[in-house]
């Protein structure tokens, strides 16, 4: 008997993608799905599939271990603790109509680290096996407390390999700051929510504010090139600014990606910009203007490359196994293992999201305290259900061994994880994302393909990024 | 326009065509469908026939390949994580 370890799904152009559970693929043509469909495969199907690694024979061992092979690929091995976002004050200088946090006023007393909780803090550092780390800090605005940064920074140089990475409004730099900065290992990120107008109404609140950020902004990147700054932009979907001028206000600082991100249904957005429980299908055709956009002018000025940092992630899921780093796209995705979230009080959370709920008042996600720890009931709970695998829709679902699991994000838009998986918007949003990246593997266009193959970061341009039978 | 697509369904898998029906609807919103004795017809504004009819071919797929290695995944999710 052969097993068959694939899922189908039309892309729209006469054929379907018919994936494996190990991720490998190819498009199938309207003849061969209906001989697919009818279960009259013939002799020269038969050997594609078997050849391809889409069939496994009975008795075949060797077809049966490269199978179980690939699928292992596919899962989240998830290693020990590497990946910190500490969050050493609440506070914050500015007051976005859509913070996710639902950040502290900058005067407020009782939103920073105390001496206890940094000690904690340190005292975690230095129990960390593994030799190499990830710190993000993330606030508020976590360039209030430079002190609590260094003394986090400081502890941290036994790491083999370690990287720094400031979360800042760029709001003020003071010389402190920029010493900081000077660190080769540290990186900066921002937000940019396009032109200067935009940037003003979405964050800053006044022309002079938004001035100093951008003169902030710029004079960071010339001080250390694009390379140490990544910022990204928060867009309302019901105005989205025009996509060539949210491009060039990045390309024009030499900034080469874009992570397109929709406001975030979290903190203050929840009341301010309720429709962001959901994503348009408007949203879904501008993020797709948007990608092919960048594939024109990717084609035109082949000297540089721009992507959108998120659609890039989707493409290497599918191309690449093992990328498992970015954690909301990821299965299974275990809580509080390789990365936790370190919180202004020293409450541990599994997620930033986690930690944006609870601050919001909707539902208590900690899983417990940088002093005491955090291998609880809680986190116990929610890995309990931190898998696509077993998901009635997810296993009928073409994307899944691509596809990850975000339960946060469920509880955060819906208040509950049961909801059928097809229903919530991170399915929806992935099934978009995934729908477009087969949509542009086999487009018949040599500049998709030459945009697609510097996203994957290959040296060349193949003629073909995927088969056809 | 709407296009309207009538495909005669084995009646031997009439059990695994009635669920293709729901996970058509699931996946594909802007696609109506319903069984019609042994007839699927799908319908919509969105799609041409092509489309509509690998829409049912692929959830026809789904669920009989789902069906039919249920155990042989079974068996290497549970080898893998032992």
């Amino acid at each position: 008997m052969t097993f068959l370890p694939i899922r189908a799904r039309p892309i729209g152009d006469g054929r379907a993608i018919c994936i494996s559970d190990g991720g490998s693929f190819f498009a199938g043509s309207g003849e061969f799905m209906g001989r697919l469909a009818d279960e009259r495969l013939s002799p020269a199907d038969l050997d594609f599939l078997s050849r391809e690694g889409h069939a496994v024979e009975d008795g075949d061992d060797l077809a049966a271990a490269a199978h179980a092979y690939a699928v292992a690929e596919r899962l989240t091995r998830a290693g020990p603790l590497d990946y910190l976002i500490l969050v050493p004050t609440l506070r914050c200088n500015l007051s976005c109509s859509y913070c996710q946090v639902s950040r502290a006023g900058v005067r407020q007393k009782g939103f920073d680290w105390d001496e206890g909780t940094l000690t904690a803090v340190l005292r975690r550092l230095d129990a960390l096996p593994a030799d190499r780390i990830k710190v993000e800090f993330q606030g508020g605005e976590p360039t209030l407390r430079p002190d609590l940064i260094r003394a986090v920074i400081e502890r941290s140089e036994r790491f083999r390999e370690r990287q720094f990475v400031i979360c800042t409004n760029l709001h003020e730099l003071s010389p402190e700051i920029l010493d900081l900065f000077d660190r080769p290992d540290l990186f900066i990120s921002t937000s940019l929510d396009g032109d200067a107008e935009t940037h003003g109404r979405n964050r800053t609140g006044g022309e002079g504010p938004t001035s100093q950020f951008l003169a902030n902004l710029d004079a960071v990147i010339a001080r250390y090139g694009p390379g140490k700054v990544s910022a990204l932009p928060t867009v309302d979907p019901s105005t989205p600014p025009d996509v060539d001028a949210l491009i060039d206000s990045y390309a024009g600082r030499g900034l080469n990606s874009i992570f397109l991100r929709p406001i975030n249904f979290q903190g203050f957005a929840r009341k301010r910009h309720s429709a962001s429980r959901e994503q348009s299908a408007a949203w879904r055709e501008y993020h797709e203007r948007f990608v092919r956009c960048l594939i024109e002018r990717n084609w035109e000025d082949r000297s540089r490359f721009i992507e959108e940092s998120y659609f890039s992630i989707c493409l290497r899921r599918v191309f690449q196994p093992g990328r498992d780093r970015y954690v909301d796209l990821r299965n299974p995705n275990p809580m509080g293992v390789d990365y936790i979230v370190v919180d202004y009080d020293g409450t541990v959370y599994p997620t930033d999201e986690a930690r944006m709920l609870s601050r919001s008042g909707v539902i208590d996600l900690s899983i417990g305290d940088v002093e005491t720890g955090w291998e609880t009931e809680q986190r116990e709970l929610l890995n309990k259900a931190a898998t696509n695998q077993f998901d009635p829709a997810c296993q009928r679902c073409a994307y899944q061994p691509f596809c990850g699991r975000d339960l946060v994000d469920d509880i955060a838009r819906y208040g509950r994880i049961d909801l059928p998986r097809h229903e919530t918007e991170f399915c929806r949003r992935h099934l978009h994302m995934f729908d477009l990246v087969f949509r542009l593997v086999y487009e018949d266009d040599p500049a998709v393909r030459y945009s697609l193959s510097r996203w994957l970061r290959l040296p060349g341009t193949p003629v073909a990024l995927g088969v056809t039978h | 326009m709407a296009i309207s697509l009538r495909l005669a369904v084995d009646p031997a898998r009439s059990s695994t065509a009635a669920d293709a029906v729901q996970w058509v609807r699931a996946f594909h919103p802007d696609v109506s469908i319903v069984l019609d004795g042994d007839d699927a017809v799908l319908g919509s504004s969105m799609h041409g026939e092509v489309d509509l009819r690998l829409v049912w071919q692929t959830a026809l797929i789904n669920e009989s390949l789902l069906a039919h290695g249920a155990d042989a995944r079974a068996a290497i999710l549970e080898e893998l994580v032992r």
